[in-house]
């Protein structure tokens, strides 16, 4: 046989074979667990509480059996202080207004199965926005301003004067003690309707999370292009504005959100003359980026961007802050296909065999405050935890 | 979902060519082995813990991709179980499959598998010799606990040129044997491509299940090349140079280009003198790098954002060693120096849209350079058919400086191992080793394929060497042409490292891989049997394990012993070969391979919640595990088939045809579990049915 007849017969061969690799079968999984109780209560500011209480189900998206019946109780130090009651669906509520810094528990019993869970409601912490900057010259030349923030205790209210026009502002400012403790704090954008660049937010916070970052640099924000820096309509605008992606264009941005864990006493007892100019050495503040709006109405420009409302502060306990991680990270990978192989549980503070959690949460927006730090010392009451 | 679909597209690419043409001009049609002795009936007796891998056995392998891979015939040896179905990873005695160790002429391998795992990057047709050590390490072996796959490559011809060319339905290529200078310089030579790229776009069309996945390419090869020296009778030197890459990357929608890609880089200069029939003296450098990346750009709006996550390990090596055989004495010492530089999961921008990812400027650096000197020496009596006493011993000081967190950590860790091998009777005797193994690289797995995504990282002053303790007791008989060995081995590990986060290898999150990993123990426990039959006519094998593998970790399963994933309980593998006819002029044989391995265990969920965020109106859809590795997977069968026609025997040009199905009975062993959120049932997905290959090799 002629060696192209035997190629002629491989080729020949490979025809029958052309069929699509591949099998996709039903398998039945069955651990043989029984079904689990879930308990979603997060305590609010205000004076209804709600959660949510139901058992697993066998298949994902399946639907909610809920918890109908069960004793719901809200406990502080030992002392009940409410209890839930069942309105509809998976939802339980109780009229309670939590306080700042206390410890709470819950218990669930249903079935003869008793849930506990316990968890501290954040404290009163606020945030405060200011500028840092630098000025070299009267023309405002060689200068930036930044917006910081910062955690503070809100104490006082005071008045201040433009300082570009010497008249005095109905302007609300508010200064206070720095905070010293430990919290949670996620920080989201305000949907401002912007587009698509709006959901990211990046941060020189040194403790920020980084389990959602971005392929995205500050430099990739729109608003911050040479052709939109040159378009502002304000040279107080722009001095604000251009300086961003100049000192931080390589700072990675967070997809959504950043999550801050900050560190109890991070950085405190720094005096006045340890505070410098920039943000990046500053040992309490940070800055926050975001794609921003380019134009106020507001005639002062620098400060419209001060007081405007750009993010959304979020303060949580600390298994809330567990929790949610996890869910957000879930969230995150749902299409990764290496997220089937994601084989831990999420977090949940729910003892005696129950998931969900038990935690609290209260939001805030940044309000602006003056720089230096006025009576600047530890508060009397100070709880630590990481 | 887009990674593992753009996998079934490899698959499916493999298949649909099936058929593996092979035009060969070549003077050596099967064995090639150079240094393993085959005389008549009488096959070598191997020393307890050593497998001898003879290059006929694994190139007679039935593979799914058509191409001999040593790796597979190994899977099918006593100790060894599987990961994945298809796959490359195996895991030895309970370790994990960083545990293990391949050398090419003595230069660790990193990056061993080509197509995500399917195949190994070196091509058999370089191997002249191969060995696989369980038990009873050389002390010349050293950083790791499980196995050892030590790959000799071939010199080139000295007095004649040969060569041959070959293709299959994964990969063409050929490889040259010549003589420089006759009977003083030669070289070999080999290159390999594959033409899946084209083969993936020519599949696309006709599935529309992979519409998402855009753009498929692939880039696949490897190339080698050895010049040897022979300067005289007693001096030779001898320059290996290896190199191997896997690009890959595909469009995701519209939104995203995504690329993933590793490669070798070997070199190696090495010295011999035999200085008599007692005296040997070897020396050699080595330059080695494997590194692996990963990369997207993501448009938005009208921006290319890119991002790239890249590791690598780069290695100088020098070494030293004397050799003495005297007739019941063989001493051996050496000396070596070993530096390596680790970059793991740095991040940094990429220029956009070429499948070369280009190193711009890094974002992260978490370099790393771990130093490490070694003393060995081993002491052996020896008696051919008598008795074999070994002892061996390293000493290792490790220097490790971490840069980025300006951490600097020494250790000096000693290792030993010990084997006895007594013929009691002329045809019956006892075998017994002992192993205290250490290992200096840490390999974070992210999915058991064996595929070389995963990240090595070193040691250092916070996560320790791994440590191994294995004892292994046996028996073992010959009578004429059967040999059976039948021993009971016991491991336990430390040191052992989880990923918790396997998600985080492909992003960026990867950079705080530290902040993921929990360190553990292992233990794990077997009975091995092994028999063996080698005749002109009927050759056979049996292989059949027990054994039982778990793992502790502090922060995992909440703190409780859990099965290993690749724990199968048994293993059986039946191979066989039969002459059917053989006349001087041509012959015909049959060869068969039976498998039998229990299900592994999987992680599954046992229920299903929801939660809602704190911001927003979105839900998200969560699981809740009763425990790790808490689901059995159906029982691994398969049956491979293959048929060999040698002919034109006594002619100029020998030929071989060769014949083989894959998955003989068709069965949908599992790869992997999914969630059809269609339907709202979990899927078993199958890689490879029943798949036949041809093959067709002629000498020169």
């Amino acid at each position: 046989m002629a060696r192209s007849g035997y190629i002629a017969a491989a080729l020949a061969l490979m025809l029958p074979t052309l069929w699509l690799t591949g099998c996709i079968e039903e398998i039945s999984l069955d651990t043989g667990e029984a079904s689990r109780v879930v308990v979603n209560c997060l305590l609010k500011e205000g004076d209804v509480q709600t959660m949510e209480l139901y058992y697993t189900s066998e298949a994902r998206d399946g639907v909610r059996r809920p918890v109908t019946d069960a004793e719901v109780i809200l406990s502080s130090y030992d002392e009940e202080v409410s209890r839930f009651r069942y309105d509809s669906g998976c939802v339980w509520s109780a009229r309670f207004t939590p306080k700042h810094c206390k410890l709470y528990k819950l218990k669930v019993i249903t079935g003869g199965d008793t849930l506990s869970a316990q968890t501290r409601f954040p404290d009163d912490v606020d945030v405060a926005s200011y500028f840092k900057g630098r000025y070299s010259d009267t023309s405002h030349h060689h200068t930036y301003l930044f917006v910081s923030y910062e955690l503070r205790y809100i104490s006082d209210t005071i008045f201040i004067y433009d300082w570009t026009t010497s008249e005095q502002i109905d302007f609300a400012v508010t200064y206070g003690k720095s905070y010293p403790s430990a919290c949670k704090m996620w920080v989201f954008p305000r949907d401002l309707g912007r587009g698509d660049h709006e959901r990211y937010i990046g941060t020189t916070h040194a403790l920020a999370d980084d389990f959602n970052l971005s392929s995205l640099f500050v430099s990739d924000l729109p608003c911050f292009s040479r052709d939109s820096i040159l378009a502002m309509d304000s040279q107080t605008t722009r001095r604000v504005v251009e300086w961003y992606p100049v000192l931080y264009p390589g700072l990675q941005l967070h997809d959504g959100f950043v999550r801050i864990p900050i560190k109890t006493n991070y950085q405190l007892n720094k005096s006045q003359k340890e505070v410098t100019d920039t943000p990046l050495n500053s040992p309490r503040a940070f800055v926050l980026v975001r794609d921003i709006p380019t134009s106020f109405t507001h005639p002062i420009h620098s400060n419209a961007l001060l007081k405007a409302e750009l993010y959304d502060f979020y303060f949580l306990s600390n298994e809330a802050d567990s929790y949610f991680k996890d869910v957000y990270s879930r969230k995150i990978n749902k299409d990764n296909f290496v997220f089937e192989y994601e084989t831990d549980n999420v977090y949940s503070n729910i003892e005696g065999g129950g998931l969900g959690v038990f935690g609290a949460i209260i939001m805030r927006t940044n309000r602006k405050a003056i720089k230096g730090y006025y009576n600047d010392s530890s508060p009397d009451f100070v709880y630590s935890d990481d | 979902m887009k990674k593992y679909s753009f996998l079934i597209l490899f698959a499916a690419a493999g298949v649909v060519f099936t058929g593996n043409a092979a035009y060969a001009q070549t003077a050596e049609v099967c064995d090639t082995l150079v240094s393993s002795i085959v005389t008549g009936e009488k096959t070598r007796a191997r020393e307890a813990g050593t497998r001898i891998v003879k290059a006929v056995d694994f190139r007679r392998m039935v593979s799914a991709t058509g191409d001999a891979d040593i790796i597979k015939y190994i899977q099918t040896l006593p100790g060894v179980s599987t990961g994945g179905e298809g796959s490359s990873a195996y895991y030895v005695r309970g370790g994990n499959i960083g545990s293990n160790l391949i050398t090419l002429d003595g230069v660790p391998i990193y990056g061993s598998s080509h197509l995500l795992g399917f195949t190994s990057v070196y091509p058999a047709d370089i191997v002249s010799d191969a060995q696989f050590q369980v038990g009873g390490f050389t002390s010349e072996e050293g950083n790791l606990t499980s196995s050892h796959i030590k790959l000799m490559t071939a010199d080139g011809d000295f007095s004649r040129a040969s060569g041959q060319v070959f293709a299959s339905n994964f990969l063409f290529g050929g490889s040259a044997s010549l003589p420089i200078v006759k009977n003083k310089l030669s070289l070999s030579t080999s290159l390999r491509l594959s033409p899946v790229g084209l083969e993936f776009q020519a599949l696309k069309p006709l599935t529309s299940a992979l519409d998402s996945i855009g753009k498929p390419r692939a880039i696949v090869y490897d190339a080698f090349a050895k010049l040897k020296w022979r300067i005289d009778r007693k001096h030779s030197l001898y320059l290996t140079g290896f190199n191997s890459a896997d690009i890959y990357s595909y469009d995701y929608g519209n939104t995203s280009e995504e690329h993933f890609q590793w490669s070798n880089i070997i070199a190696k200069l090495g010295y011999d003198y035999n200085a008599d029939s007692r005296w040997r003296i070897d020396a050699g450098i080595s330059y080695n790098r494997f590194a692996n990346a990963q990369g997207m750009v993501k448009k938005l709006g009208q921006t290319d954002n890119d991002l790239a996550i890249r590791s690598f390990i780069r290695e100088f090596d020098a070494s030293a060693g004397a050799n003495y055989d005297a007739d019941i004495l063989h001493f051996q010492s050496g000396i070596r120096f070993r530096h390596a530089q680790f970059n793991p999961a740095t991040s940094m921008r990429i220029s956009g849209g070429s499948i070369f990812m280009q190193k711009d400027s890094p974002a992260t650096d978490h370099i790393t350079n771990s130093s490490t000197a070694i003393g060995h020496a081993q002491v052996e009596l020896k008696k051919e058919d008598r008795y074999t006493f070994r002892a061996a011993g390293r000493l290792n000081l490790n220097r490790t400086d971490r840069t980025e967190a300006d951490a600097v950590s020494s250790r000096f860790y000693p290792e030993a191992s010990l084997l006895a091998r007594v013929n009691v009777f002329k045809s019956f005797g006892l075998e017994a080793t002992a192993d205290y193994t250490r290992q200096l690289y840490h390999t974070l797995e992210g999915i058991p394929l064996g595929w070389s995504l995963d990240l090595i990282v070193p040691s250092d002053e916070q996560f320790g060497p791994e440590r191994a303790t294995q004892y292994y007791a046996g028996v073992f008989a010959n009578a004429g042409n059967h040999r059976v060995s039948i021993g009971c081995y016991t491991k336990k590990m430390s040191g052992l490292v989880y990923f918790i986060d396997a998600t985080s290898l492909f992003s960026s999150a990867v950079a705080g891989w530290r902040d993921k990993i929990d360190v553990g123990t292992g233990t794990s426990e077997g009975f091995e049997f092994l028999y063996e039959k080698i005749g002109k006519v009927f050759t056979a094998r049996l292989a059949y394990t027990y054994s039982d593998t778990d793992r502790t970790f502090p922060d995992v399963n909440d703190g409780k012993t859990f099965p290993a994933k690749f724990d199968r309980r048994h293993i059986l593998n039946i191979s066989a070969e039969y002459v059917l006819s053989g006349n001087g002029r041509r012959e015909w044989s049959v060869n068969g391979l039976f498998t039998y391995q229990s299900g592994h265990y999987e992680t599954v969920p046992s229920g299903y919640y929801t939660s809602g965020l704190f911001r927003g109106d979105d839900e998200v859809s969560l699981k809740y595990y009763s425990g790790i590795h808490n689901f059995h997977m159906p029982a691994y069968i398969r049956a491979d088939m293959g048929c060999t026609l040698r002919y034109n025997l006594a002619g100029r040009h020998p030929r071989t045809l060769n014949f083989g199905i894959y998955n003989l009975l068709n069965r949908h062993n599992p790869f992997k579990l999914t969630y059809d959120a269609t339907d709202r049932s979990w899927k078993k997905i199958s890689i490879f049915p029943i798949m036949p290959s041809i093959k067709w090799t002629i000498a020169l």
